[in-house]
């Protein structure tokens, strides 16, 4: 309840201080009195209407504005000392406004004094940089014929140097003189130093031989001392000899003694002879004894061979009694009584031999053709006996079928007499009972049925004799074929006397049977060949089969022409006609934007008028060609031509001599054939009008009078070079003679 | 008694039926299996007592029922003797494969004449284990990997008359070719026979 009360107090109080600060002097009251009047009304307005606790609450008001007044008064005091010390620290803080603001203007004062001085500086550095720049201009010029001097000193300096270079040639030349002359000097020292070399060397070499000689001295020297001591040698030696001979006369003596014995010398020597002459005679008689020895060994083998032989001698002149008594036997023996009585008796006897014998073997060949005769009789019988054995056969099982027939016949036979008897039995005991009438009747078919069987007995009868017949017949074939085997093993038998066709008919069968076996090997092999043949075959055509093969002459292959296959191709020409079209435009568009470098403003029009006029461009290929056919055809006339001009400047040249070159237009160049140098030739012109002009040459000028003569009188230019051809021809023909 | 009798019976219709029939499920898959046409195109469908894939594609089906519709006129006339699915490359137009169905007619079967005894059952038998060794041969057969087309050939009797929209061709041969036999089937009037050959890979 009390703060709001303090709270407008403070409010309230603060607007009266600030009322106070703002009109100290003129409105400090009035305000207050108008608060006043304020609280006045507004307590005589509500007075009225209060009551007394009214009244007493305002005297507590007043009690309590009075205090407030009290408080607010002190506290006006408060305020006013501060408001005092405020004004003190104002006035202050005034005095010190003022203080800076002289302070500031002074600093400005001073500030603008250093403008001024800088201003005035900046005017001077301006002086000075004109100034400068004026020195550099000037340093520049001075630079500038500096620098021309320096060029000029430059020059002079070059000069100098190519005056200097020049010298140091100059000197370099002179040095290498100088050189020259040094290096002559040199070499001549080097000579002479060489010279000198020589000459130590000669002088060595004399040295040496002087070495040589005080050498040989000195062995000369060696060999004197060796002399003498020889001498001395040769002195000893002569004293020994003087001994020796002092030793020989002793000798002499002891020599006579012995030559008494040498005389008996020869004498012994004689012996010495002989019984070296004796020994060699035993050597001879020894080795005589060794030969002597051998011969009487081989002379001991000849006589054991000699024996032998002898006794050889002996057993053959046995023999030989033995064979002369056969050879008596022979000569004597003879089976026709013949005497043998030499070898060609016996030839001829052989001869007759030989002949019996061919005799013999023709007789035996006639047989042996019989033989085989009857061989082939042989052959045909037991060929007609197998065709028997198979009648036989065949009959063999007719009659077996017969006999069956006649077996089924019988026991037909034996039902029908059963039948019968039963009938007869039936009619006999009808004929017991019934009338005579049926009686007749019964006995009407009885009889009927015993000719029925009558006719069935006879038929009967017959078969059995067919059968007994055919019985007949193969026994009789039995017979035979018995017959013929016999025959056939006793003619195996008899082969050794004299049937000799039988075996030899055997033996024919068995070989026609190992023919016919080999035949049926070879036909067996055949038939395996061909059914493997056939294997193959049906193995191959199931293959084609597999394969899809037919036979065109009966089937024929169709299918829908609008199958997948053809579908897809046809999709597929059509992708490739499309992609082709497109790769066209494509690079139609491509070459177009590399024509005009990418800036075409209409590039699809223009693709499609250039995709129009394909022909174009085919017409360019066929023009092109064209042209190279042409080229060709220029190309081979050009040939020809010149072909033909090479060969007619060559006939030319042989004709007239002068070889015809074309310089240049209208520029002819002639060459004789009899130049004497390729330099020598005339120069002819043809001018606008046709004439012809010879120009002059160094060849030409040589030759001025003919010129004069042919050209200038005459004017014929024909004249001139033949008379030149002549000329020149002469000359070489001279040079030739 | 009426109903198991009637489908034991095979008349001539009936086996032209089946066997047309086969032709259609075969070479489905033999497209199928060989990647001819993208697998996508095919839908599932219970057959033989396999789930066989056959195409969608209209244009296919335009096109085998076509070639069907007159190789079962061929079929009743017995004048068709083989029917060959050929597999060509595109590009080089070079025969790949060839899927024959060698087909064998009994000709002393008529129209109107007697029905065969033969159950359906066991044909469809047949059949299956066909088509199961057709779609077992992809595991020798050598990957076709090129694009590739096929064609149906039809081999008839010399004097059949070609009719519009058809044209006469040749076999088709492959010129190194390997060639397999696979399984028969037989309706007692038809006997198929099914083969493949295809080019030697070096």
């Amino acid at each position: 309840m009390d703060t709001p009360e303090d709270n407008t107090a403070v409010i309230r109080m603060k607007r009266d201080f600030d009322s106070f600060l703002s009109n100290t002097s003129r409105q400090g009251l009035p305000r207050f009195d108008l608060d006043r009047s304020l609280d006045m009304s507004l307590n005589q307005s509500s007075q009225s209407a209060l009551s007394i606790k009214v009244l007493l609450d305002r005297e507590k008001e007043g009690r309590l504005k009075d205090a407030e007044m009290a408080a607010s008064k002190s506290k006006i005091l408060q305020l006013q000392s501060e408001v005092d010390h405020m004004r003190t620290s104002c006035k202050r803080a005034k005095i010190e406004m003022d203080l800076n603001v002289g302070n500031m203007k002074g600093d400005r004062e001073r500030e603008e004094e250093m403008m001024k001085e800088l201003k005035a500086k900046l005017k001077y550095m301006s002086d000075k940089e004109k100034n400068l720049k004026e020195e550099l201009e000037a340093c520049r010029g001075e630079l500038k014929q500096k620098n021309a001097e320096f060029e000029a000193k430059m020059l002079a300096q070059q000069k100098e140097k190519v005056q200097k270079q020049q010298m140091l040639q100059q000197l370099r030349d002179s040095s290498k003189t100088k050189i020259f002359e040094l290096q002559n000097d040199l070499m001549k020292c080097q000579t002479e130093t060489q010279q000198a070399k020589v000459e130590v060397e000669q002088t060595s070499e004399q040295l040496q031989l002087q070495l040589k000689r005080s050498a040989d001295l000195s062995l000369e020297l060696k060999e004197l001392e060796e002399y003498r001591n020889t001498a001395q040698q040769a002195e000893h030696k002569i004293k020994m000899l003087e001994q020796q001979v002092s030793r020989m006369s002793e000798d002499a003596i002891m020599t006579q003694a012995m030559k008494s014995q040498i005389i008996s010398l020869p004498a012994l020597e004689k012996e010495v002879r002989k019984l070296r002459e004796e020994n060699e005679y035993l050597r001879g008689t020894n080795e005589n004894n060794l030969l002597l020895k051998e011969q009487a060994e081989s002379m001991k083998k000849k006589l054991e061979r000699l024996e032998q032989r002898t006794e050889e001698f002996a057993k053959m002149e046995v023999e030989n009694t033995e064979m002369k008594h056969r050879l008596e036997k022979w000569e004597s023996v003879d089976s026709d009584g013949v005497r043998i009585q030499n070898p060609t008796q016996m030839s001829q006897r052989i001869a007759h031999l030989q002949e019996m014998n061919a005799v013999l073997l023709e007789k035996q060949g006639e047989l042996q053709s019989s033989f085989h005769l009857e061989e082939e009789n042989g052959r045909c019988l037991q060929y007609k006996y197998e065709i028997l054995q198979k009648q036989h056969d065949q009959d063999k099982i007719r009659s077996q079928h017969l006999m069956e027939q006649l077996k089924r016949f019988q026991r037909k036979l034996l039902l029908f007499s059963k039948e019968r008897d039963g009938y007869k039995q039936i009619i006999d005991s009808y004929e017991s009972e019934l009338t005579s009438n049926i009686g007749s009747l019964t006995t009407s078919r009885v009889q009927h049925l015993e000719g029925v069987i009558d006719g069935y007995r006879k038929q009967a009868e017959t078969l059995e004799a067919t059968i007994s017949k055919l019985t007949q017949k193969l026994t009789d074939y039995k017979m035979q074929g018995s017959h013929k085997d016999t025959s056939s093993s006793s003619s195996l038998s008899t082969d050794g006397n004299g049937v000799v066709p039988r075996s030899h008919m055997d033996n024919t069968d068995q070989k026609i049977i190992l023919q016919l076996r080999e035949r049926i090997e070879t036909l067996e092999k055949q038939l395996e060949k061909t059914e493997e043949e056939k294997y193959i075959l049906e193995s191959r055509m199931e293959q084609r089969h597999l394969q899809g093969d037919f036979d065109p002459t009966k089937t024929k292959v169709l299918h829908f022409s609008m199958n997948p296959v053809a579908l897809a191709q046809a999709k597929k020409k059509e992708i490739i006609t499309e992609l082709t079209e497109e790769n066209e435009k494509l690079k139609h568009r491509l070459k177009l934007l590399e024509e005009s470098e990418g800036k075409v403003d209409d590039l699809t029009m223009q693709v499609e008028q250039k995709m129009e006029e394909p022909c174009s461009s085919k017409e360019i290929d066929g023009l092109k060609e064209q042209l190279s056919r042409e080229e060709t055809k220029n190309k081979r006339l050009m040939e020809v031509f010149k072909k033909t001009s090479q060969e007619f400047r060559e006939v030319c040249y042989q004709l007239t001599g002068y070889k015809i070159d074309i310089l240049s237009s209208n520029q002819y160049k002639l060459t004789s054939m009899y130049a004497e140098s390729p330099e020598d030739f005339f120069l002819f012109q043809q001018s606008s009008s046709g004439e012809v002009q010879m120009l002059g040459t160094d060849f030409s000028n040589t030759l001025e009078e003919a010129i004069e003569l042919y050209l200038a009188k005459q004017d014929s230019i024909p004249a001139f070079l033949s008379s030149i051809t002549l000329n020149l021809f002469s000359r070489q023909t001279m040079m030739i003679g | 008694m009426a109903a198991t009798s009637s489908q034991n019976a095979i008349t001539l219709k009936g086996s032209t039926e089946i066997v047309s029939e086969f032709f259609w499920y075969g070479i489905n898959s033999i497209l199928y299996q060989r990647g001819i046409y993208p697998p996508e195109d095919f839908t599932r469908v219970q057959q033989y007592g396999l789930t066989l894939l056959v195409s969608s594609d209209d244009a296919l089906k335009n096109y085998l029922n076509e070639v069907l519709s007159h190789v079962k006129k061929w079929l009743l006339s017995m004048t068709v003797k083989k029917l060959v699915v050929v597999i060509k490359d595109i590009d080089t137009n070079e025969v790949m494969e060839r899927w024959q169905f060698d087909v064998e007619c009994d000709k002393t079967v008529l129209e109107e004449s007697k029905p065969r005894e033969k159950s359906v059952k066991d044909i469809n038998k047949e059949i299956c284990s066909v088509i199961r060794q057709i779609t077992a041969s992809v595991t020798f057969l050598p990957l076709l990997e090129s694009a590739c087309a096929f064609d149906l050939l039809v081999y008839t009797d010399k004097d059949v008359e070609v009719p519009s929209s058809w044209g006469e061709d040749g076999p088709h041969f492959i010129a190194n070719s390997e060639e397999v036999r696979l399984r028969s089937f037989s309706t007692s009037i038809h006997k198929l026979d099914t083969m493949v050959a295809y080019k030697k890979t070096d």
